[in-house]
């Protein structure tokens, strides 16, 4: 089962994106909610995957993407965003991140886009 | 898949909450600290993570609301806009809105505070054209922008906030409650074995194991229902802005609660007091800015609100440097309206002239003339007060700024009480009130016409038998001592045949048939299983006064 990290600073997000995915064969090893606990939580879990919120406290997501990848270039993170986060979307694309799921969260498309994340 | 989203609606009404706790926090910060940029991107993450809570929930109007406020936040993050007085109201607006779209599943201004938030009102339009705007505005809204309404809703959401059916309860407590249940259920199943084989030495081992159980599982059982200050306090600060908006005063709220709790409903009944004096404080306490810049004060007025620990009683004090209380007003006042005699006001010395502010006439006089008393309610706070078994003090200094001082018990599960035997009936009185117990022989009893007075070091205290309680079953035996309770600032004696011990009590609501009987507080039930009625110390006064004493 493929092990997965899920970063959001609301315990909403993160209850309902850790249902999505164990219901769906997937393990979440660890949740963080802010960026600083993501690269802290990725150093020592090594998850396979990791979805992770953008706007967040102390770090956003795209600080934490960057260091996750200084740290381990083969890491896989999909970015989750809101509506009209498009240009930090593509920043965090630029800067590595191999994929993106938007929020309001359409299931089907989560598990297809991890799925594929896994794969790429 | 498909994904019910229903089935996370308590998860999110909670993270909603204190997300929208967490914003009215940040819009206080801006408004008291000016702008700066993590305090705005703070308030933008805020708005961000409610509106994809509020988009993943399907809730369309709440995340166009915080879409909104989001996008008016990114303008000013980038310095487009400045934030200003008006902008910080519009943003209170939405907070308002999204509250009520907790409570009620809409949110009836939305139109209205989207067009705001589109326009960046505060920031760009002209003069004229906020002029037109507030106008149109006030046309056709204004019944609902009347200040009072505002008040209401204000003291409406401390109410809703505190007197909720679930509260939060720290890991801790239910783990070590957990732990101290299994406990106790293995020491049961140790006295059961050492009772069926009849080893009788052991079993005071196995009992005294069972009684300290018992003791901590109670104690923390209690614990559990303790809740910290802030919960109530963090509601101030944004309703003391409102009143002084109102007002047109300037003020700052500084809380101090040390990290304080209260048991919960102890909490709920001062919650409401303190509104009271807080909303006072800002209306007669604190002076008009320019009033403070020409007796020499800074421009903005200070209100501190906080709360203390002694003992097992919480001190919460309401200050403010504001006008303070003329003394010799009040007297004048009293005075002119007959609310009290010459006599009576000629002896009342420094800070006993305060207790006229109790007096419930006071209350719509002060409004009428809006003198620099206080008034407003305060009997209502008092008794309040009172009925906690607590007390009100006054302190003030004219010119300087006055102190309300609540001091409240911690909790009202577990009292300490008085166990006194009354026609050999045992009875409990709080002892928090009991401040002495005198022999009613050596001639420390005597009689003043057809009542009887106690001598208590020198002060003669009015003395009362059961009869005060219970009305006339008759005199019972001559009794042996006078137990001196204080309610406020009055003090009576009980008499009693024998005070037994200091016993702590948890006290039960009568059964309805017997509630409608006066003087007592309720009923415990005593280590031996023996019933013991509470008396209500208050109610000892009341019937006095009914009688027709002449003290007090």
């Amino acid at each position: 089962m493929k092990r997965v990290l899920v970063v959001d600073d609301a315990v909403f997000m993160r209850t309902m994106i850790k249902d999505i995915l164990t219901r769906n064969g997937f393990t979440v090893v660890g949740e963080a909610a802010t960026g600083v606990e993501a690269v802290d939580k990725y150093n020592y879990l090594k998850p396979d995957l990791v979805t992770m919120d953008i706007t967040m406290p102390e770090m956003d997501g795209i600080s934490a993407l960057k260091i996750i990848l200084e740290n381990d270039v083969d890491a896989r993170v999909v970015m989750v965003s809101a509506m009209g986060q498009e240009k930090l979307i593509f920043e965090a694309l630029g800067a590595g991140a191999v994929d993106f799921i938007t929020k309001p969260f359409q299931p089907n498309k989560i598990i297809k886009t991890l799925t594929n994340s896994l794969n790429k | 898949m498909s994904l019910d989203a229903s089935a996370y609606h308590d998860i999110f009404n909670t993270e909603a909450a204190e997300l929208l706790d967490g914003l009215n926090d940040s819009l206080l910060a801006l408004e008291r600290n000016g702008a700066n940029e993590s305090q705005i991107n703070e308030t933008f993450r805020i708005a961000h993570t409610l509106k994809g809570m509020a988009a993943t929930m399907g809730f369309d109007r709440m995340a166009d609301l915080t879409h909104g406020m989001e996008t008016l936040l990114d303008r000013v993050r980038s310095g487009e806009i400045a934030i200003d007085g008006e902008l910080l109201d519009l943003l209170f607006s939405c907070l308002d809105a999204l509250n009520s779209f907790l409570k009620n599943g809409d949110i009836d201004n939305l139109e209205e505070l989207k067009s705001a938030l589109d326009l960046g009102r505060g920031a760009y339009i002209s003069e004229i054209e906020t002029v037109v705007i507030n106008k149109l505005k006030c046309d056709i809204k204004a019944p609902d922008v009347k200040p009072p309404k505002q008040r209401d809703k204000a003291v409406s959401r401390i109410k809703q906030t505190t007197h909720g059916e679930t509260i939060r309860v720290n890991a801790a407590h239910l783990d070590n409650l957990l732990n101290l249940v299994s406990e106790m259920v293995i020491s049961l199943t140790h006295l059961e074995v050492i009772i069926s084989s009849k080893q009788f030495e052991s079993l005071t081992t196995a009992f005294d194991k069972l009684n300290i159980i018992a003791s901590e599982l109670q104690q923390e059982t209690l614990q559990m229902r303790m809740v910290p200050v802030s919960y109530t306090f963090n509601r101030f600060p944004r309703m003391v802005r409102d009143a002084a908006h109102q007002l047109g005063k300037e003020v700052d709220l500084m809380v101090k609660d040390h990290n304080i709790k209260l048991d919960r409903m102890v909490l709920d009944e001062i919650s409401e007091p303190l509104v009271h004096l807080l909303r006072n404080a800002v209306d007669h306490g604190i002076e008009p800015p320019d009033d403070r810049v020409d007796s020499g004060k800074p421009r903005r007025g200070t209100i501190s609100l906080s709360a203390a620990r002694k003992h097992d009683i919480a001190i919460i004090e309401v200050s403010d440097d504001g006008r303070g209380i003329d003394v010799e007003k009040i007297k004048r006042i009293s005075l002119e309206k007959g609310m009290a005699t010459k006599e009576e006001i000629e002896s009342m010395e420094g800070d006993n002239a305060y207790s006229l502010l109790y007096r419930p006439k006071f209350t719509t006089m002060s409004e009428a003339t809006s003198i620099s008393g206080r008034g407003v309610g305060l009997n209502a706070v008092k008794d309040k007060i009172d009925a906690l078994g607590g007390v009100l003090r006054i302190h003030s200094k004219l010119g300087l700024g006055t102190t309300f001082s609540l001091e409240v018990p911690l909790t009202l599960a577990l009292i300490p009480a008085l166990m006194v035997t009354i026609r050999r009936q045992i009875f409990a009185l709080p002892l928090s009130n009991v401040i002495d117990i005198v022999s009613c022989r050596n001639g420390n009893v005597r009689r003043i016409g057809d009542s009887q007075v106690v001598i208590m070091r020198g002060e003669t205290v009015p003395l009362v038998d059961q009869q005060a309680i219970f009305g006339g079953i008759g005199p019972g035996r001559e009794p042996g001592y006078a137990v001196i309770v204080q309610v406020g600032d009055n003090k009576i004696g009980l008499k009693v045949e024998h005070v037994l011990r200091k016993q702590e009590i948890v006290v039960k609501p009568l059964c309805e048939f017997l509630q409608c009987i006066n003087g007592l507080a309720g009923s415990a039930v005593l280590g031996d299983g023996r019933v013991a009625l509470v008396i209500d110390p208050r109610s000892l006064l009341q019937n006095r006064h009914d009688l027709g004493g002449s003290y007090a």
